[in-house]
């Protein structure tokens, strides 16, 4: 790595000759190796999918979750560095409370998105280090249909069709891109998502994994909601068959 | 004249509404309320709900200043969202304490909430066993006196009917059915016509029951029997 041992990488207030900030490209590091998190937005519903790394067996089931609410109507998906994202997701709570109490009415996706990109920011120009973590945003409703945010350790806000994130997010977004995603329902996008993350799993290194899933949509009535287990099992029962049938036909 | 460093508080509410009345029965509760907003004595919004549903389990219902209970909702409405980040429900009992904590908070600001709070639901001991859940009846005054109760009357109520409505309940030994807490309430809300000028003959029954939920009531209406008023000499 050319930066260490220049000094242009010892704060994130520091830009480089060549104009990069070294302490963000290694927080974004840190999202990068973490488990992958595919996000698909259909033509009715955005499901967001994680491959949770369980670093100890004597975890309890479910914990470390990375799938949140921040209403009723907006789910948060954060991957990366776990106290980081959770960090993150606690402030996005706090935000949609205070804007409950000034407004009256729940906050969007959109407003939730750019608030937490703005505090990313802020925070790691002028308060502290940068955050490890991404967070993405997805919301559902009759008007506008689905939306979909990715917030970067940048501060970088981007709204997406469907995105991927950490380990194997090229072999992710390669996948994605063959779907026909705009004629894919809610409960389509839970089996491809179920299918993409074990497709492009490495059968040798990612061994204590387990998948997450999150959806907003028509089916939930636009509430954001974690995808149930025997929802989740079906999708992964069927993935895997899915998979078996490609790989006889190779 | 007023010194630079007093200040003036509100030294009476508004827009109030009137008395509240809820009973429990075997699996749940039901709460009457009239639905007009008076402004002194004169009735000046009618067709409007004293009653606020927090989830599934809760409804807060009110009498008093209509202003300072549309304050109230949106401290429940935060409230229920915050205990969500922590996967939980608010309940009756918890909303009962958090409620009393701050009305008594606000009058010992000598700045008091001006209303009387009935906190009703199904509070469950263990998640979704509905064998263990038991009806709840939270009240709290405005100034922060709280209790529970199986029956009650608030406002006016509290005088004219409190005892009618204890009466009523101990003729069935306190074990009632849905059907005959209605039926006890509908009677109470009858003599508030009678005998409060600000209580009206529009009112709705809210319930929440273990099996059902919350349900806000339909508006209904009472006539009530107004033969007496032939022998009032006061008028013509």
């Amino acid at each position: 790595m050319s930066s260490i041992g220049t000094g242009y990488d010892l704060a994130a207030s520091t830009f480089s000759p060549d104009g990069r900030i070294f302490q963000i490209e290694y927080a974004q590091k840190a999202v990068d190796n973490g488990g992958t998190m595919v996000a698909l937005r259909g033509k009715n519903g955005v499901v967001i999918a994680v491959d949770k790394v369980i670093t100890s067996k004597l975890y309890i089931d479910d914990a470390n979750p990375r799938m949140f609410n921040c209403n009723d109507n907006v789910g948060m998906a954060i991957a990366g560095v776990y106290p980081d994202g959770f960090a993150l997701k606690d402030y996005a709570c706090g935000e949609a409370i205070k804007w409950l109490k000034e407004y009256r009415e729940p906050m969007s996706v959109q407003k939730l998105a750019t608030s937490v990109a703005e505090y990313i920011h802020i925070f790691t120009l002028g308060i502290s280090r940068p955050f490890g973590a991404s967070a993405f945003f997805s919301a559902w409703d009759k008007k506008k249909g689905g939306r979909l945010f990715l917030v970067e350790p940048s501060g970088l806000n981007y709204e997406y069709k469907a995105w991927a994130v950490g380990k194997h997010r090229q072999a992710a977004k390669a996948e994605i891109e063959k779907l026909k995603l705009d004629q894919l329902d809610v409960q389509d996008l839970v089996r491809e998502a179920a299918r993409i993350i074990i497709a492009i799993r490495d059968e040798n290194k990612d061994k204590d994994v387990q998948i997450e899933m999150g959806w907003v949509g028509e089916n939930t009535n636009g509430k954001h909601e974690v995808v149930p287990d025997d929802v989740l099992s079906a999708a992964e029962d069927w993935a895997n068959a899915k998979l078996e049938e490609d790989d006889m036909e190779e | 004249m007023m010194h630079h460093d007093e200040l003036q508080r509100t030294l009476n509410p508004t827009c109030t509404g009137t008395s509240v009345i809820a009973m429990q029965y075997k699996t749940g509760v039901v709460v009457m309320t009239d639905r007009v907003v008076s402004y002194g004595k004169t009735a000046r919004y009618k067709n409007v709900s004293r009653q606020y549903k927090v989830n599934d389990n809760v409804l807060v219902a009110f009498g008093g200043d209509h202003a300072d209970f549309q304050w109230l909702q949106n401290v429940i409405e935060r409230q229920a969202l915050f205990w969500k980040r922590f996967d939980q429900e608010i309940g009756p009992k918890a909303l009962h304490g958090y409620l009393t904590s701050l009305l008594y908070a606000r009058r010992c600001k000598m700045n008091p909430l001006w209303n009387t709070l009935i906190v009703a639901g199904i509070e469950e001991e263990e998640k979704n066993n509905k064998e263990t859940s038991t009806p709840f009846i939270g009240v709290i005054t405005q100034k922060g006196c709280a209790y529970q109760v199986k029956h009650v009357a608030t406002g006016i109520g509290a005088m004219l009917l409190n005892q009618a409505v204890e009466d009523s309940w101990r003729k069935k030994g306190g074990d009632i059915t849905r059907a005959e807490a209605e039926a006890v309430l509908k009677k109470a809300l009858e003599l508030t016509i009678y005998h409060d000028c600000t209580a009206d003959n529009d009112f709705e029954i809210g319930s929440v029951d273990s099996e059902d939920g919350v349900n806000l009531g339909k508006e209904e209406t009472i006539i009530g029997d107004w033969s007496i008023a032939e022998t009032n000499c006061q008028y013509e």
